[in-house]
Parts: structure tokens; C-alpha cells; sequence
């Protein structure tokens, strides 16, 4: 969810728990966010930019992009075979 | 005067933590409580997030300095040890684990021709259990120590400690010999430096040569028998109590003093060579994996701990016990030196990260 939130474009730590928070209905925390960044960080998917006023914007790296891009398909294809099995509602 | 659970769930944080997050956190906190979130509830979320950010240990953090590091390195290796010691001693130098197996005997066995010690080999002689007293047979298989619950779970905690340290000394092997060519190298200038490198071997040699040491004496059986309430009772003494108690603690303080220098020597050795990003990744990946084995093995020492504490009275319990209490102070202090190895691998790649991005940064510039 972090990383498809960054793919809007860059976003500090309030604006990703509020847009996470209109994606998916649910209440993220300030711990859980930066439990979640710090490994994306580590991991390279996602990088720091210059702080502003305290509040340091985060973007999505090329191999961020990647790896959201082919997670996505992933959850899409489940998704479309998921749907079919059930057949129509 | 006020206190702030947000404050003090930051401070909770690992200091490159705080340096590199907690300002935005607290600023973002601070927005979050402004528009009515519950500040216990953000704060335990924090909380959390802390304990979580220990368990990964020391990560790399490419402003710190290689002093700053090495304490890092030196003290998160030395937070297990400080944990599990007074375990350790509590749980062997209890007198109940530390003596051997009691037998009582039926007042229809004759007494046993002492001082053979196979005088048992043909005779049933079964345990008495908790609340019960043992059915006397005169012919038959030995039976064994009852098994209780806290019996199959210490013996289970056991097993698992066993399965993954050996894994972990497998992967430590591995990432020792992947390393030692480069570290060798890289130490040319210094005696010490390479003497170093063969330190985690040293301990290993030592560790191995005492739990050897400890099971040839463990072989060597004494019997003896007391009158207790009209019965014959026979105790199996593995050494004389105070040798008992001497060669224990002497292995107790020996293996971890060896492990105690392999730990310095390899927080000394991080901190001072510098592997490339190439040589790093084997070490690397598999000190992850490690990593991961960590927490399974803690896991499993609270299983076994736990169950050697919950068992009865010492007629409750079978050989099978006294030897994991004997035994046991060994896969710790190998857990002990696994994790200390990997908290140097890590330093050892956060430094190949530190020179890749001074050589990254000299090219763009």
C-alpha cells in the first residue's frame, strides 16, 4: 500500500497514512508506517528526499516501480481467477 | 509533571532510529493526536515498532563513525549474553538439576552387590512418580524415568535448540570461510588483526574440546545407597557433588570467556576491515538467514528453561533430564557466538555499503 501510494508521486509520512487511509478504509499508525519504510528504504524501493519543515518526503525508486508494477500483476491476475471461480454474483 | 507515551515510545527506538526518524515522527504524531487520534494508541503502535527495530539489531547507518559503530556492534552482542547468564546459572546451579538420578527400591529387591555397577542390569527398577510409589517387579527391562509433561516439552525445547544451532554453525562456518580469505588480506599490517581471524575457529575449538571434556566425566558413574523410610535408596552420582560443581562452573565461565573474546575480536575485526560489495553478499545472505533462526532458538530455550523448571520433585524425573540440565549451557553459548557473528557481518556490510557510496559519490561528483 505504501509503495502504490509513492506511485502518485513523492509523499511525506502524514500524506501516506492519510492516503492509505482512503485506499484501503483502515487506520494506519505512525509505527506501523515507519516499520514499513524503513525496510522499503533498506530494500531500495523507495528513498528520502530533503526534509521541509520537518517532514522528509519519500518517492519510489526505478526498481520500487518494478517491483510494485509486477506485485500489482500478481494481485490482478489472483484477483481475475478468483472472480471467474466464483462466477457471477 | 506530564508524561508523554509518544516521547517516551521514540526514546524506545535504537539511537540510529531516532536520529534518522524521530524528528518526522513526532511531528507527524503530533498532526495525527491534533485531529483526535488516541495518543496511547499511536504510541503503542510505536512501542511496537521499537521492540521490532531491536530485534533486526544493528542496522547499517552510513553517517555513523566506525567507533560509534563498533560499540553498537560490541554492545548488541553483548545484550544476549547478559540476558541468558543468570538463566544459565539459575537453571544449572540449582541443586535439584545438578544431582543425579534417585531409585528407590522395593523392600522385596535384595540389596545390590555394591560396587558393581551393573548390579541393576537384571532387575526392574522403576521410578517412582509423583503421588504414587512404583510397582516393584523382580525380573524385567529397566523401566525409565517417568515422563511428564514439562519432561516431553523440555525435551522437545532441547532438541530444537539442537537442530538450529547446529544449523546456525553450519551457516557460521560458511560465512566464516567465505570471509576468512578477504580478512586475511585485508589485515597484512597487523599480527593482531590476523590472529583475529582465526578467533571464531579458536572458540569453536574450545567449546567443542569442553562439552567433549564434560561428556567423558559425565560417563563415569558413582554409586551409592541410603535407608530413607525402611527403603533401600540408590543415587547415581555422575561426579562427587563439589567436583560436579567445579568442572561445571569452570566450563561455564571457560566457554564463555572463549566465546566472550571471539565476540570482541570479531566487533574488533568488523570495525576495522573493509570487505567489497562482492565479498560481502555470501556473508551477507546468509547472516539473514540466521537472523531469522534467532528468534526460533530464543523460542526454544524458553520451552526447555520452562520445562526444567516445571518438573516435580527429583523422583519425578528420568537420566534423560539430568543430562539436558548438564548439557545445557553449550547450544547457548553457541547461540551467543552465532549472533554475535552476525552483528559483525552486518558492520562488515554496512561498511562495503559505506565505501560503495563514497566511490558513487566521487564518480557523480
Amino acid at each position: 500500500m505504501v509503495l502504490t501510494s509513492l506511485a502518485e508521486g513523492p509523499k511525506h509520512g502524514y500524506a501516506l497514512i492519510k492516503d492509505i487511509e482512503t485506499m484501503s478504509g483502515e487506520a494506519m499508525g505512525p509505527g506501523t508506517l515507519y516499520g514499513v519504510l524503513v525496510r522499503l528504504e533498506q530494500e531500495g524501493l523507495v528513498e528520502a528526499l530533503e526534509s521541509e519543515d520537518r517532514r522528509r518526503p519519500y518517492r519510489l525508486t526505478g526498481a520500487g516501480a518494478v517491483a510494485l508494477r509486477e506485485r500489482l500483476e500478481t494481485i490482478t491476475r489472483v484477483a481475475k481467477i478468483g472472480l471467474r471461480r466464483l462466477g457471477p454474483a | 509533571m506530564k508524561i508523554d507515551p509518544v516521547r517516551i515510545a521514540i526514546a524506545m527506538h535504537p539511537r540510529w532510529w531516532r536520529r534518522r526518524y524521530g524528528e518526522e515522527v513526532a511531528t507527524i504524531t503530533a498532526d495525527l493526536v491534533e485531529e483526535g487520534r488516541s495518543r496511547w494508541r499511536v504510541a503503542s503502535g510505536l512501542a511496537i515498532d521499537a521492540l521490532r527495530q531491536w530485534a533486526r539489531g544493528p542496522v547499517p547507518d552510513l553517517t555513523h563513525s566506525t567507533a560509534i559503530r563498533r560499540q553498537v556492534a560490541a554492545s548488541a552482542a553483548a545484550l544476549p549474553i547478559a540476558l541468558v547468564i543468570p538463566l544459565v546459572l539459575y537453571t544449572t546451579s540449582y541443586q535439584r538439576y545438578r544431582s543425579a538420578v534417585w531409585q528407590q527400591l522395593g523392600p522385596l529387591l535384595p540389596e545390590p552387590s555394591w560396587p558393581n555397577p551393573h548390579a541393576f542390569d537384571h532387575r526392574a527398577v522403576e521410578f517412582v512418580t509423583r503421588g504414587s510409589n512404583a510397582t516393584m517387579t523382580p525380573t524385567g527391562p529397566i523401566v525409565h524415568g517417568s515422563m511428564s509433561w514439562p519432561t516431553y516439552m523440555s525435551g522437545i525445547g532441547y532438541f530444537l535448540i539442537t537442530v538450529l544451532a547446529l544449523v546456525c554453525l553450519l551457516g557460521l562456518l560458511t560465512i566464516w570461510s567465505s570471509m576468512r580469505s578477504a580478512l586475511w588480506d585485508r589485515s597484512r599490517h597487523s599480527r593482531t588483526q590476523r590472529f583475529l581471524v582465526w578467533s571464531p575457529a579458536v572458540a569453536l575449538v574450545v567449546i567443542t574440546g569442553l562439552y567433549l571434556w564434560a561428556n567423558y566425566l559425565n560417563q563415569q558413574p558413582k554409586f551409592s545407597f541410603v535407608t530413607s523410610h525402611g527403603h533401600v535408596v540408590s543415587t547415581t552420582t555422575v561426579l562427587h557433588p563439589l567436583l560436579d560443581k567445579v568442572v561445571s562452573d569452570a566450563n561455564l565461565i571457560l566457554g564463555l570467556g572463549t566465546l566472550a573474546g571471539s565476540i570482541v575480536a570479531m566487533a574488533f575485526l568488523a570495525s576495522r576491515v573493509e570487505l567489497s560489495a562482492a565479498e560481502a553478499r555470501v556473508p551477507l545472505a546468509i547472516s539473514r538467514m540466521i537472523g531469522r533462526i534467532v528468534p526460533l532458538l530464543t523460542v526454544a530455550y524458553t520451552l526447555w528453561a520452562l520445562g526444567l523448571r516445571l518438573q516435580g520433585d527429583p523422583s519425578s524425573r528420568g537420566q534423560v533430564i539430568v543430562s539436558y540440565a548438564h548439557g545445557g549451557w553449550w547450544p547457548l553459548a553457541l547461540v551467543c557466538l552465532v549472533y554475535a557473528s552476525v552483528v559483525s557481518v552486518r558492520a562488515v556490510g554496512a561498511e562495503s555499503h559505506r565505501l560503495q557510496h563514497q566511490v558513487l559519490s566521487i564518480t557523480h561528483g
